[in-house]
């Protein structure tokens, strides 16, 4: 007999009995242990639909005492009988004649009874008695392989429903891979296919990029018995999706990092201000000071002032959330004001102008210039229209120089990329960076030098793309 | 006597040196903790005038390293940074004072006085 459903099963059971001994209709009761009855579970002839879903106490009528006593009966003529529960037969209009019961088994334990009635040809005999009982007794084992058969279902389904509940995208897999389930949250997703076709070669804790969502994803193994009882591997694969705390921790490394940068050049602005206070205190003092040494002391004062004033300006700047101000800056003639001797500065072609805060990327270039000057004998600056944009290169740095620009804060610790907010060593560097980003360009730093690009495709402030040239 | 005074801003060690010399103080720079402490095993100092944030070596690795050695020199921190001072006061707490920045010349004169003694019972 091919495994089926546990309710098929009892069907096909009865069936064959009814056949087998030629009874006009029959039923198979399954017993209710909460509540000591019998269920019409299976009902076969012309009343079936009234019966089904009724139920009977054990040990009240005949079907009732089977399942009692765990004995089967012959009932020749019911009318002979007073257990006989004539109820069902006045509440259908049905005429039962005669009964053959036998209790149906699981393992020894009684799970219900099978009863026919009205023999076609005759009354029930004794050997009809065996032979019903012989039945009940060999589906026994179909019984209860449909019993398990209906318990893997019932967890199949059970795990499914929780793997449904489950907000995040769940895949599940057969040891060969392939698709034996997907939950009602991976269904959802419009990109499901290409999220999947993703997830194969990823090991567990790894991440999927798709459809610009990141997931993370955690793949388990457990065993399941399959339909026909086999214990088989399963792998779910649980897509959980980061995007959202992704971002946030980027925003709040970047709110980290200002925060530092922050700290840093407010750490800057007082070092110009202690020789300032300082110089104009001995200034005051009553103290005598040859005319030369007042006037050094003046010079340092302005000097310092000018500094501050710098780095204040950095500070405007930099809080502030737009572009300001912008016009068409030729960098050529910029870099040459910058010149002043200190560096060579080569223009290959004219002219190169770029849509910019003037003062913004004027402050921008001076300070990269005066941080270089601090720490480099010499260095060139060549300025040139590439095929996208603008380009300015620093070359001629010496090693030196390179390796003291990647000097962070502490003694040993040389960091990759001085440009990067996190140097709280170096503000002019880190201004210089979102000055130039702000402006649609990059930095390339390596041991070569330093490359500074513009590309043509800024955007004016309402985020039209513009000409590169005038 | 004589004082090191150790910064990475120039402008600021000159400040300090051109005060104390007018203080009658001899001086001596350096413009990191290990030029610092090389200059210190050279010299005498009475009194030592630290940042505590340079390249090279902090201030207070210095300060770490010329405790351990057992020295007891005087020491003023010049700190921007307030939670770096409580580092240093975990380390080191005796003739050791602060000093805040921006620093003020009246309240640096103070803290020398303080350290070294000089404050006299005339005023």
């Amino acid at each position: 007999m091919q495994v089926k459903s546990f309710r098929d099963t009892l069907k096909q059971i009865l069936d064959l009995a009814q056949d087998l001994l030629k009874s006009e209709a029959g039923t198979i009761f399954l017993l209710d242990n909460e509540r000591d009855e019998l269920v019409f579970e299976i009902v076969n002839g012309p009343k079936a639909d009234e019966l089904k879903g009724k139920r009977l106490k054990i040990g009240e009528g005949i079907a009732g005492k089977t399942a009692q006593t765990g004995e089967g009966q012959i009932v020749t003529r019911v009318k002979e009988r007073k257990d006989f529960q004539s109820k069902f037969d006045r509440a259908t209009g049905f005429k039962t004649e005669s009964l053959l019961t036998a209790p149906l088994r699981i393992k020894d334990r009684i799970i219900g009874v099978i009863e026919l009635v009205n023999k076609k040809d005759g009354v029930y005999t004794d050997d009809d008695l065996q032979i019903l009982e012989g039945f009940a007794k060999s589906a026994s084992s179909i019984l209860e392989m449909a019993l398990l058969y209906e318990r893997i279902e019932q967890s199949r389904k059970f795990l499914y429903g929780i793997i449904d509940s489950i907000p995040h995208p769940i895949l599940l897999l057969d040891k060969e891979g392939n698709i034996v389930y997907q939950n009602r949250a991976l269904n959802q997703l419009p990109f499901r296919e290409e999220l999947i076709k993703k997830t194969t070669k990823k090991r567990d804790g790894g991440t999927v990029e798709c459809n610009g969502k990141t997931f993370t994803l955690t793949k388990s193994s457990f065993n399941m018995r399959d339909e026909v009882g086999r214990m088989v591997k399963y792998t779910t694969l649980i897509f959980v999706e980061i995007t959202d705390k992704i971002m946030l921790a980027e925003l709040m490394a970047q709110k980290e990092v200002k925060e530092r940068f922050f700290a840093g050049v407010s750490h800057n602005l007082k070092n110009p201000l202690t020789p300032i206070i300082g110089l104009s205190q001995i200034l005051m003092s009553p103290e005598n000071l040859p005319d030369d040494v007042i006037k050094e002391y003046a010079m340092r004062i302005n000097q310092e002032g000018k500094r501050l004033g710098k780095l204040v300006q950095m500070f405007i700047s930099l809080s502030r959330d737009d572009l300001g101000n912008r016009s068409w800056v030729n960098i050529g003639d910029m870099l040459k004001r910058l010149e002043n001797g200190a560096f060579s500065v080569y223009v290959l072609d004219e002219p190169v102008e770029i849509y910019a805060n003037s003062e913004d990327l004027e402050l921008a270039l001076e300070v990269l210039f005066e941080t270089l000057k601090e720490k480099a004998s010499d260095f060139n600056v060549s300025c040139s229209s590439v095929d996208s944009g603008i380009q300015i290169i620093i070359d001629g740095l010496d090693s030196n120089t390179v390796q003291e620009l990647k000097r962070g804060m502490e003694q040993e610790f040389l960091i990759d990329d001085p440009f990067d907010m996190s140097n709280t060593n170096s503000a002019n560097l880190v201004f210089f960076r979102e000055i130039v980003e702000r402006h649609g360009g990059n930095i390339e730093y390596n041991n070569d030098g330093i490359k500074i690009k513009f590309f043509s495709g800024m955007k004016n402030n309402t985020g039209k793309l513009i000409e590169k040239y005038v | 006597m004589k004082v090191l005074i150790v910064d990475d801003e120039p402008s600021i060690r000159y400040l300090f040196s051109e005060f104390l010399k007018m203080k009658g103080f001899d001086t001596d720079e350096a413009e990191n903790g290990m030029e610092g402490l090389k200059k210190f095993h050279k010299d005498n100092y009475d009194l030592l005038i630290l940042d505590i944030k340079m390249g090279f070596k902090h201030g207070i690795e210095m300060l770490e390293d010329i405790r351990r050695q057992g020295y007891n020199t005087p020491v003023i921190i010049c700190t921007a940074y307030k939670h770096l001072e409580e580092d240093v006061r975990i380390t080191s707490s005796e003739n050791v004072e602060f000093l805040a920045k921006p620093v003020d010349l009246q309240k640096l004169w103070e803290k020398i006085e303080k350290l070294l003694g000089l404050k006299t019972n005339a005023g």
